[in-house]
């Protein structure tokens, strides 16, 4: 689904990451873990074409993807649900219309679609926000409606960053069931955490991998913890 | 899919891209007074424009047949002698002085009515009408003797003075419209670059869920397209209004100022050329900076 091979990232001032050499599989369930300032924003970064690897290789659904330009990012872009660390929402919209975007962004706004905002809507809980502006959610509820945008598209994998990193116990373990149950309906997903608790209640749900980043590289693949 | 068709597609209703920009309350009004205050101008600039080529017709079919002698020293001597030349010379019909009433009459609607005129130093002028037989070179030689400072001034050297102060006024109407213009597009460019610049956390999110440059331009491009019209079409109506006033009447000089058919379509087009301009600028201004947000 998307493969890297032999691939760095820097910022201009030394690697980021680099000789990643690694593939997601369809319908896994993977963990990127490392301390802080390891990378894991960066690598998610480059697995959504936010960033370009600088060297290497990097596929995506079988194709290189290093000449696309913004627009054609954009458009493999919508194959990807994406649930940012720090929330990115239109202020001045609703909830309701957060969710509801890529539907306009795509073209795809017809009466089935918004009904699937509705259900989607009411999958994560938030039927009684969904006219609220987004400044006026809680962190649990702000991941809870991005999780609700990155997959109104249903597209092929979910990558979430930090998904319950401003979450408490319960919020996080809802979150997770939510990525699971996707999962489990064959979506790819990929999360990035430091929380070990996550992973192991994840693992005890499904057959989770751990990829671990540390000085750059990606120094344990598949193992688990 | 050609020019036409993608400014009509950007003005077509689209609630999708007129929601993904948010409000801003400066720029929009700023956007709005600015395109109203150049449409304001620009009617008033059409107006003179087509004034000045009335006027011009006017004094033109005025002045046919009639020459006119500039006595440049003043003197009132040199004028009766003149005068007396003139009345003596074959071919030179009815000579007259222009009285300073008609003087006055003439320069009144640039000078007003209560301007003394001697306070300037005006040439006195005879008019008179050539007749068949009429010799300006003869006349002038006749003339050289008595009035040194006479000259003779040709009907069609008046004619084309006023026709080309008249077109020189009309150059400048078509300057200031194109300045005008000038001047809304670079507006236009500098609110649409700083709102863009300002939402660039806006931009970010929309690329994130796929959202393609031309999507994103296309909101941006419809925002102040729309916006401009709407304030053009103010400031034409508010123009129109205020010179329909003016020009009320026809005996004032501010008559002139009253557009004919083709002065209302130029005038009525304008707000639309102001959404021409807002298109183009805002969407150079987005491809320019959408390019530089990667």
């Amino acid at each position: 689904m998307i493969a890297f091979d032999a691939a760095s990232f820097d910022y201009g001032q030394g690697p980021v990451l680099q000789d990643l050499s690694m593939v997601l599989e369809p319908g896994g369930f993977y963990f990127l873990t490392g301390p802080s300032g390891s990378g894991k924003t960066t690598f998610l970064k480059l697995c959504y074409l936010e960033l370009r690897i600088t060297s290497g290789q990097q596929t995506f659904f079988g194709d290189d993807v290093s000449h696309l330009n913004r627009d054609e990012a954009a458009r493999l872009r919508r194959r990807i649900g994406i649930v940012p660390q720090t929330s990115r929402f239109l202020d001045h919209l609703t909830v309701r219309d957060n969710v509801s975007l890529p539907l306009d962004v795509t073209g795809r706004r017809t009466p089935q679609h918004l009904q699937n905002v509705e259900d989607l809507i009411s999958w994560v809980g938030l039927v009684h926000r969904a006219d609220a502006s987004p400044q006026e959610l809680s962190g649990g509820e702000m991941q809870r409606a991005a999780l609700a945008r990155a997959v109104i598209l249903s597209p092929e994998i979910v990558i979430a960053d930090e998904p319950t990193g401003n979450v408490d116990q319960e919020m996080g373990g809802h979150l997770l069931a939510l990525l699971v149950e996707l999962n489990r309906m064959g979506r790819t997903v990929l999360v990035a955490t430091h929380d070990l608790d996550l992973i192991r209640r994840a693992k005890a749900e499904v057959p989770a991998r751990v990829l671990r980043l540390a000085h750059g590289r990606i120094v344990q693949a598949g193992a688990d913890l | 899919m050609n020019r036409l068709s993608i400014f009509l597609a950007s003005l077509a209703a689209d609630p999708t891209a007129d929601k993904i920009v948010p409000p801003t309350g400066v720029t929009a009004r700023l956007t709005l007074f600015a395109a109203g205050a150049m449409a304001f101008m620009a009617v008033f600039a059409i107006a003179i424009s087509l004034a000045a080529g009335h006027l011009a017709e006017r004094w033109g079919d005025a002045l046919k047949g009639v020459a006119t002698i500039e006595i440049a020293s003043g003197d009132t001597a040199e004028v009766e002698r003149a005068l007396s030349v003139l009345e003596t010379t074959p071919g030179v019909l009815r000579p007259r002085e222009v009285s300073e009433e008609r003087q006055q009459a003439l320069l009144a609607p640039w000078l007003g009515t209560d301007f003394p005129l001697e306070a300037l130093a005006l040439p006195r002028l005879i008019e008179l009408r050539e007749g068949p037989s009429f010799d300006p070179d003869g006349l002038m030689l006749r003339l050289s003797a008595e009035a040194p400072s006479a000259r003779y001034l040709k009907p069609d050297e008046w004619q084309s003075r006023v026709a080309s102060a008249a077109q020189r006024v009309s150059q400048l109407s078509v300057g200031l419209i194109l300045l005008t213009g000038a001047v809304v597009a670079a507006m236009i460019s500098l609110a649409a670059t700083t709102a863009l610049v300002a939402q660039a956390g806006v931009i970010e999110t929309l690329r994130l869920i796929g959202a393609e440059d031309s999507f994103i331009a296309r909101a941006f491009v419809r925002r102040f397209t729309l916006r401009t019209l709407g304030g053009a079409a103010l400031g034409t109506l508010l123009a129109a209004l205020v010179l329909l006033s003016l020009s009320r009447g026809d005996e004032s000089l501010l008559s002139l100022l009253r557009p004919d058919w083709r002065g209302w379509l130029a005038i009525l087009a304008l707000p639309f050329l102001s959404g021409t301009i807002a298109f183009v600028s805002t969407r150079l201004a987005a491809t320019r900076v959408l390019a530089r947000l990667l």
